[in-house]
């Protein structure tokens, strides 16, 4: 029984791991492929050798813009005429690099097709959707970048410049270096503990403001940032940001909430992070409160000793 | 004065050894533990940054859905110490048919029920400093905010108001002891009394209060305040009322008069309470303190005037 | 010194609203004098003990113990007198020894003095293997010898005892008695309650028989006896119905002899002593017989009872 269960265990096991591994082997032969073509196929630009057939690429909206790390949707018409029958096409983007490239049918989800067979008289065009977008890992700087699309069949080939105006992308995360989100205080002391201020966006951002506003700390409280600015911050950098809390003196010891914002002054960018602050007894008077404890203990138990009988 | 010493030590070993006391005292610790982990739950929820006493509220803030708080525990648990301690003092040496042989030592007969009393009031006082050290040690433990020396004070205050109560209904007991021959009829009699006042005297000053000056929703501020005076003056008949309205005025400095009605209607019509010192608290308090000890003096003193003149004959 | 009285009352009279407890009462008890409180219940006995403690108040008279009103001066009387009341009782949770610990240190004794009087004590009244024991674990006899350490426990000048041998067992009742008769020879100036005649007798040099809150009755036994039936203690019979003359007067002559009278066949020799021997001398020489004798004591249970018949 238990062997047969194990064995079943083992067979998912190992059905799992093949799916997984096909998975990760797949994705970056795909990645990369178009990529290493696209050079060899701007070199064949200009040539339209025959007349009478006709491929025509147009696209509505050649020229996107978008934030950094966004992707970018083409829509395009590709017109096939004057020939006979119909005829099977190649599809070709070329994009620049940090970019990878998917091309699929104007309707329908998820298939990336790399041909496409036209029908010469069909008298409407036929709608391809290319996707450009960034690589996960690598928000591209912010500016402009061509994308050149190509049909070919033979000698017929036509093509299509687009364009991906990459805007600035103003983004910030805060987290701690460990990421816990609670941390201990003692009341009346400063307390200290560090948050991450990071740009999570494609811009760089200037004179970021950190700090802990009243109506987001305790009353009474006094929370301090050092540092409290950030003079400059760039794309995809860290800052460790130590927080000094002190309590108030008379705090009643138990969990409470401080937010600590940052935000740079031109305010285009905002983020903010819960802190679960545990405030401690301080230990003196943990101890005081337990020594009267144990002194009125004591003292009872002499008493009851010294008067009692027996 | 070494009859009454002996008698007092006597005295204090007994109630130290009975287990009657035993049981009491670890029924008011415990109790005393649940209400201070009530408290220290709930008052995070009543203290606000204006709130200068924070030490004290630990010592009023009730269970936000069980109404408990430590005064209530004591005004209850007070006077069940003290008849426990006076119900048998006479009563008990007469029918043991120690009494006879106990004042036959050259010791004066006053003696006998001074060192019992005395012995009572010590047992009440230990008891009660030790609750109020205890609930104060676990709570500075538990919320970690030291008292203010005037917080210390009003403790303190809060302490000989407590053991003047409990020897108010020591001393209720010690006379039903004299009057009475029988333990239980004098334990009944106790009770029965402290039930009474407990129970029913604001049931009667409501209805006595109500037929002199009747109020509605609609009644004026001074209707309303003198209905609030004539309830509360019929109420301090009873020694319960007495003590609550000593311990809200020590505990409570905010409190500015001994009625907590006139209080909210302060407050209402936009008087914004300010922390009274303890001397003003005090001054609020007095004529209540006053009437508790009288209250406990006459007691003492019918108890001890029946006793001295009384006969001794083992029965 | 000696004939100072230790106890004295005149026209002692407590009234219970219209009920006299105890009627115009005038006692005096010399120092040493064993005294003896007689009379039926209700007759007034323990409410005269009480005036004498200053445990009730005089209606009406005066009492003096030692020379102190017990109403005044209650230290004084007390620090001299021990007593013991009729229904005695001890803490029931505390040992023999502690109980009497506690009287000793009501009397100012110190810890040294006092184990060694409790020692001597409960060896004397026979409870020494129960010094440890809880009293109340105590049997109704073993409080009553209690009772009776705990009174001499101070060593008291004059002791009251009310019916201290109610509930002892015969032997315990005579080691009390002892202890009683013991106190006397000490000086002790002892009163005791009781309705056991007998043990009155024995030990008391004089009894007063108390009836309706009156004292009818006072004196020796002897005395007693001789005013109730104008005779002597002790009744001597000779079975000889008829003596001469002769040996009539012999016998009167014989010191302590009160009466001589013939009942039936007998003749009945009446003497304040056992004057047996010397009868059995003049019966002897005056007649030539040797006559068998029958001594008899005579009981305070008749005088007793002649009060109580007339009353
Ligand atoms: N408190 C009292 N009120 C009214 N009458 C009382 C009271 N105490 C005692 N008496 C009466 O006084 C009388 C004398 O009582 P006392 O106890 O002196 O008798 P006693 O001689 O000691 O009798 P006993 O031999 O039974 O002990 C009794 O008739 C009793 O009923
Ligand atoms: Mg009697």
């Amino acid at each position: 029984m238990i062997r047969k269960t194990v064995l079943i265990g083992i067979l998912c096991a190992v059905a799992l791991a093949l799916i997984s591994a096909s998975f990760i082997s797949a994705s970056p032969v795909k990645a990369t492929a178009p990529a290493s073509k696209c050079d060899m196929a701007s070199a064949v630009l200009q040539d339209d050798a025959q007349p009478t057939e006709k491929l025509e690429l147009t696209c509505q909206y050649p020229a996107l813009s978008s934030y950094a790390g966004l992707n970018y949707s083409y829509s395009i018409s590709v017109t096939y005429s004057g020939g006979k029958e119909s005829k099977i096409f190649n599809l070709k983007a070329v994009v620049p690099e940090g970019f990878v490239s998917a091309i699929a049918p104007g309707y329908g989800e998820g298939q990336e097709i790399a041909e496409i067979r036209l029908d010469a008289n069909k008298g409407y065009p036929e709608t391809v959707k290319l996707t450009v977008r960034p690589y996960a890992w690598k928000v591209p700087v912010p500016g402009e970048y061509p994308i050149t699309f190509e049909v070919s069949s033979g000698n017929l080939k036509s093509l299509i410049l687009l364009k991906a105006i990459v805007t600035a992308n103003y983004d910030m995360k805060m987290t701690t270096p460990d990421g816990r989100l609670n941390t201990e205080a003692t009341a009346g002391q400063d307390n200290n503990f560090t948050v991450v201020v990071g740009n999570s966006g494609s811009a760089d951002l200037e004179k970021v403001e950190v700090s802990c506003k009243a109506q987001d700390r305790p009353n009474g409280w006094t929370v301090t940032c050092q540092p409290d600015k950030i003079d400059s911050l760039k794309a995809g950098a860290t800052k460790e940001v130590q927080v000094t809390v002190k309590p108030s003196e008379k705090t009643i010891s138990g969990d409470y909430m401080l937010t600590i914002q940052a935000e740079p002054e031109s305010k285009n960018a905002f983020t903010n992070l819960q802190i679960r602050t545990t405030v401690l007894t301080p230990t003196i008077w943990g101890w005081v409160g337990v020594g009267i404890v144990v002194l009125v203990i004591v003292a009872l138990a002499i008493i009851f000793i010294r008067f009692g009988r027996r | 004065m070494a009859g009454l010493i002996e008698i007092f030590r006597k005295e204090l070993a007994d109630n130290f050894n009975s287990k009657r006391f035993l049981i009491l005292f670890l029924l008011v610790y415990l109790a005393g533990a649940a209400t201070i982990y009530i408290a220290a739950q709930n008052i995070r929820a009543t203290v606000d940054d204006s709130t200068r006493y924070i030490f004290l509220n630990l010592f009023i803030v009730s269970g936000s859905n069980i109404p408990f708080s430590f005064p209530l525990f004591m005004s209850i648990f007070i006077p069940i110490i003290g008849i426990a301690l006076g119900f048998d003092a006479v009563n008990s040496e007469r029918t043991s048919g120690n009494l006879s042989r106990l004042l036959s030592q050259p010791i004066y007969r006053d003696n006998v029920i001074n060192g019992k009393f005395l012995a009572g009031l010590v047992m009440i006082a230990i008891l009660i400093v030790s609750i109020v050290t205890l609930v104060a040690g676990l709570g500075l433990r538990m919320i970690g905010v030291p008292p203010e020396a005037e917080e210390i004070l009003r403790l303190c205050m809060f302490v000989i108001v407590s053991i003047l109560y409990g020897a108010f209904w020591m001393s209720l007991a010690v006379l039903f002891s004299v009057v009475f021959n029988k333990a239980a009829t004098s334990a009944l009699a106790s009770i029965a009394i402290w039930l009474f006042l407990f129970l029913f005297m604001g049931l009667i000053a409501n209805l006595i209060a109500v037929t002199v000056v009747p109020i509605n929703a609609d009644s004026t501020v001074e209707q309303i305040a003198s209905f609030d005076t004539l309830y509360r003056m019929i109420n301090r008949i009873s020694p319960g009322t007495l003590y609550v309205e000593s311990i809200q005025a020590v505990l409570l400095p905010i409190l500015g008069t001994s009625s907590p009605t006139m209080m909210m209607i302060g407050i209402y019509s936009g008087l914004k309470p300010t922390p009274l010192p303890l001397s003003q608290s005090l001054l609020i308090v007095w004529p209540q303190l006053v009437g508790l000890l009288a209250l406990t003096a006459i007691c003492f003193a019918i108890a001890y005037i029946k006793f001295m003149r009384e006969e001794i004959r083992a029965t | 010194m000696n004939n100072k009285f230790v106890i004295e009352t005149q026209n002692l009279t407590k009234k219970y609203s219209k009920f006299v407890a105890v009627d115009d009462l005038n006692l005096q008890i010399l120092e040493g004098e064993v005294f003896g409180f007689l009379g039926p219940n209700g007759a007034g006995k323990t409410t005269t003990i009480l005036m004498l403690m200053g445990f009730c108040e005089p209606t009406s008279g005066l009492v003096r113990v030692n020379g102190n009103d017990p109403a005044r001066e209650p230290i004084k009387v007390k620090k001299v007198v021990g007593y013991m009341p009729e229904k005695i009782g001890f803490y029931d949770d505390l040992t023999a020894r502690e109980n009497l610990e506690y009287t000793g240190r009501l009397n100012g004794l110190d810890s040294k003095t006092l184990g060694d009087r409790i020692d001597k004590l409960l060896e004397e009244v026979g409870l020494k293997d129960k010094s440890g024991q809880v009293v109340g674990k105590f049997s109704h006899g073993m409080k009553q010898r209690l009772g009776i350490a705990d009174v001499m426990i101070k060593q008291p000048g004059v002791a009251i005892f009310d019916e201290p041998t109610s509930g002892i067992d015969p032997e315990g009742t005579d080691q009390v008695l002892n202890l009683i008769q013991d106190m006397a020879k000490q000086k002790v100036t002892v009163l005791i309650s009781s309705h056991q005649l007998h043990q009155v007798q024995r030990i008391c040099t004089r009894v007063g028989i108390f009836s309706k809150g009156k004292m009818v009755a006072a004196g020796s036994v002897d005395k007693l006896g001789r005013d109730a039936f104008r005779k002597g203690k002790f009744n001597i019979i000779l079975p000889v119905a008829q003596l001469t003359d002769n040996v009539r007067d012999d016998v009167m002559k014989i010191p302590g002899v009160v009466a001589l009278e013939t009942i039936a066949n007998n003749t009945v020799v009446t003497a304040d002593d056992d004057i047996s021997k010397q009868l059995e001398d003049v019966v002897l020489r005056s007649t030539g017989l040797r006559v068998q004798m029958k001594v008899e004591e005579f009981q305070l249970e008749e005088v007793y009872m002649k009060y109580f018949k007339e009353s």
